[in-house]
């Protein structure tokens, strides 16, 4: 057992150990172990602690926390049952109370059953009601509603029985990646259909959200819990569940007040009007902007917030995120969206009708671009899916600079990433606006005097695939482009054939100097200690234990690699920030503006870039004692 | 219209200089406020899960206190205890979910499990704060002042220079308590 004084002299040691270099290390162990070999044991176990960080402890602990608390254990397990219903496993858990994959014993087919939870059946009317609803959607026979089965009541437990969806929600799907636009197109018109028939058959849906529309593989889109929210929307003064506080408006509930998330809502829904078709037409446009833009139109910070952006705010307009989009589709989303239901599409016939206008226009578009003569074929790259990637692979052509107004429609492919620019040469191409992917092999290396002493730096790329929070399979090497899911994580490793002074940047959003924020990445408090010098073939991995990961769904991560054989002052200084206090951003106007000036000033002088795909690297090479690059990382 | 999102600031900045200048009891009233906020805050961290880049994790407690506390009326001292505080509060929501799921899905006990078996954090986060938590209690019996260290870093996510600024500590030996409770940990953790 420890004592404060065998501890202070174990800490003592482990001070005066972590900050000697390797060989003083050993030097200093090797005394040690002569007096106290039991004390050199525990000392030496806590260096190669300190040194290998990679546990609990080296992540912010509102990562378990949010796991932790939001998790919340299902009711029932597996082999329990319900009437003539066996629980196969939990779905999840919805607004109205959780779901589970079962099997129907009677028929022998597997059902989704969703138990509808106390507080909502506790009332005898609202029950009544909602048997009535769930009866009338039930009875709509629609390729695009989900089938209901049966609605039961066992044990005092009220249930219902549906067909069962393999297939994924399109809140989740979107958690993933962008949707390419002709998809977006397609589940619009799908969500669309549901809709008009069941407002044909006089249902509203009242609730039309991404956890209520599921995707299947096979491309059919199904619209779920037809009926449902009418009984959310009368109980609301009951006690939520858990899940529900916090989507509800914070501390404010009133009575009327609905439960659940606020961010689809119609602006009458959130006055607590009367509803009528309408209310799904201006919840269908939210999704629909959603989809597009990769955004909701009103999400703000708080609840509160949220309905105040539904009631009085015009949503960005839809091009500021996704500019491929055609202009004819936020025509359509914009009418869909009016604040007024008078001055919204009357029906969601007629937003169906203009939909699948646009889709046809589209096809045409694209039929017409495909028969015109090919264009020149440095504006066109094949984008291929590794073969790392998952099942959603995507073989698209990629347009770069083209009549926009007939390509529109082709340029959804956006959005899978294409992750890695490989090799992209940062003075010319950063000014085009349009993504122009360059395939390093194909740029060859640009010639160099015999003579001259040419400085190397090699990088690749290391990704871990993550679902869930959790890493699956082993980390694999960037080969290209691979679909980069949205939790997939990356790691940066570079090496020089050289010894010198290496830095890594990570380049920010500009300021309102104009001028961009930079992040250090390297050398930090945890790798190379701290030091820029870097000898020669050696190899450093940022982070040195755990995953980039990208904190925008969309967008350009810039990474400058500052490879300098001398003493450069400007980057020298940036060291001063890479800590935990500062966490590596340079905050100094002055320093920024410095390192800034310095970028440009040597990435002019581009260096070559080359790709050797074997070994899944990219090799920069310069003549000067200076090489700039950067690495750019493209997220759709 | 904003004004109907009306923040309890008040009560939070008054209870924390009630609880500053001895007011035992403001501390009992406090820690509901906190916990509140926090599990709040946690839930909804989770629903962005997509956010945060790995290089900036966002503290949940700067964020509860941003939302809880009135800005302009509140002394570095108060700021200071309430980090103090929702640290404290953080680890026992934490441990206590953790445990709490833990006893439901095995019989209650033996909760020491090797890193190996748990895997990594992210898979079972729940076995692994657990140990952290009895770590800490071991840690704490020789050094307290390391275990309130790590207490603040880790479960209130405050920076060196904040936690610093909780403890009286210079920042070179908060820097210097830290380096070594997080060693030794991560040692335990291990084990």
């Amino acid at each position: 057992m420890e004592t404060p004084e065998s501890m202070q002299q174990l800490e003592d040691l482990f001070h005066e150990a972590a900050g000697l270099g390797p060989q003083e290390r050993a030097d200093f162990m090797a005394r040690v172990r002569d007096s106290n070999p039991a004390l050199a044991v525990a000392v030496e176990s806590l260096i190669s602690a300190h040194e290998r960080p990679d546990s609990l402890i080296d992540s912010p602990a509102c990562e378990a926390a949010a796991e932790l608390i939001a998790d919340t254990q299902p009711a029932l397990v597996a082999g329990q049952v319900v009437g003539h219903y066996q629980i196969v496993t939990p779905l999840g858990k919805g607004g109205m109370g959780e779901v589970y994959l079962a099997s129907d014993t009677k028929l022998d087919r597997k059902v989704a059953l969703k138990l509808l939870p106390a507080e909502f059946t506790n009332h005898k009317d609202l029950l009544r009601r909602f048997i009535q609803e769930a009866k009338a959607a039930s009875s709509l026979n629609h390729p695009n509603i989900i089938t209901i089965h049966e609605i039961g009541q066992t044990d005092g437990v009220h249930f219902i029985a549906t067909e069962f969806i393999d297939g994924q929600t399109l809140k989740r799907r979107m958690t993933r990646a962008r949707l390419k636009f002709a998809d977006v197109l397609d589940v619009s018109i799908q969500v669309a259909s549901a809709l008009q028939a069941a407002h044909a058959a006089g249902l509203v849906h009242r609730d039309i959200k991404p956890e209520n529309i599921m995707l299947r593989p096979d491309g059919y889109v199904k619209v779920l819990d037809f009926g449902l929210a009418k009984l959310t929307e009368k109980s609301s003064q009951s006690k939520a569940s858990a899940s529900e506080v916090d989507t509800m408006v914070r501390g404010h509930t009133k009575p009327g007040t609905v439960l659940g998330t606020v961010d689809y809502m119609s602006p009458e829904q959130a006055r607590g009007k009367v509803l009528d078709q309408r209310t799904d037409v201006f919840s269908l446009g939210i999704v629909l902007y959603e989809m597009a833009a990769g955004r909701m139109p009103f999400a703000a910070a708080t609840s509160v917030d949220t309905l105040v952006s539904i009631l009085e705010k015009e949503p960005p307009p839809l091009d500021e995120y996704a500019p491929e989009v055609p202009a004819e589709f936020q025509r359509i989303i914009s009418k869909a969206l009016r604040k007024d239901r008078e001055e919204r599409y009357q029906t969601i016939k007629d937003l169906l009708i203009d939909l699948k206008t646009l889709k046809e226009e589209l096809s045409f578009a694209q039929k017409l671009e495909r028969s015109r003569p090919p264009r020149s074929s440095a504006g066109l790259s094949i984008k291929r899916a590794a073969t790392e990637a998952p099942t959603t692979i995507q073989t698209r052509v990629v347009a770069a600079t083209a009549d926009p107004s007939a390509l529109r429609s082709v340029r959804p492919n956006r959005r899978l990433v294409p992750v890695a620019l490989v090799g992209l040469v940062l003075a010319g191409l950063a000014i085009v606006g349009a993504v122009l992917w360059q395939r390093g092999a194909s740029r060859p290396a640009a010639t160099m005097p015999a003579t001259a002493v040419q400085r190397t730096v090699s990088y690749w790329m290391t990704v871990q695939k993550y679902r869930d929070g959790k890493a699956y399979q082993d980390p694999f090497r960037l080969r290209d482009d691979i679909n980069f899911e949205r939790d997939y994580r990356i790691r940066l490793n570079i090496t020089s054939s050289q010894s010198g002074r290496l830095y890594l940047l990570n380049e920010g959003p500009a300021g309102a100097d104009q001028t961009p924020t930079f992040n250090v990445l390297f050398p930090s408090e945890t790798a190379n200690n701290g030091s820029a010098l870097l000898r020669e073939n050696q190899q450093i991995q940022i982070p040195q234990q755990s995953w980039f990961q990208f904190d925008e769904q969309q967008g350009t991560e810039k990474i400058w690699v500052v490879w300098a054989e001398k003493d450069v002052p400007e980057m020298d200084a940036i060291k001063g920030f890479a800590n935990a206090k500062d966490r590596g951003v340079i905050s100094s106007p002055g320093l920024r503006t410095a390192v800034n000036e310095f970028l440009k000033a040597h990435s002019s002088s581009s260096p070559s870039v080359e790709r050797d795909q074997d070994k899944k690297e990219t090799i920069v090479k310069a003549n000067s004692g200076i090489l700039v690059h950067v690495i750019k990382l493209e997220h759709h | 219209m904003k004004e109907s999102v009306k923040r309890p600031d008040q009560s939070i900045t008054q209870l924390l200089v009630k609880w500053g200048s001895g007011d035992k009891a403001a501390l009992d009233e406090l820690i509901p406020l906190v916990y509140d906020e926090l599990r709040k805050l946690a839930a909804s961290y989770l629903r962005r899960k997509a956010g945060p880049h790995t290089i900036q994790a966002t503290a949940l407690v700067h964020e509860a206190y941003v939302r809880l506390a009135d800005q302009s009326s509140i002394s570095m001292e108060n700021r200071a205890q309430f980090y103090g505080l929702a640290a404290k509060v953080m680890r026992d929501i934490l441990v206590d979910h953790a445990r709490k799921r833990l006893a439901a899905k095995r019989g209650g006990d033996q909760l020491r499990l090797s890193l190996t078996e748990a895997e990594r954090f992210g898979h079972k986060p729940e076995v692994e704060l657990v140990a952290l938590d009895d770590a800490l209690k071991v840690l704490a019996a020789t050094n307290p002042q390391h275990s309130r260290v790590t207490e603040l870093r880790f479960f209130g996510g405050l920076t060196i220079e904040e936690t610093a600024q909780v403890m009286s500590l210079s920042h070179a030996t908060t820097e210097r308590y830290w380096s070594f409770a997080r060693a030794w940990l991560r040692r335990e953790l291990a084990a």
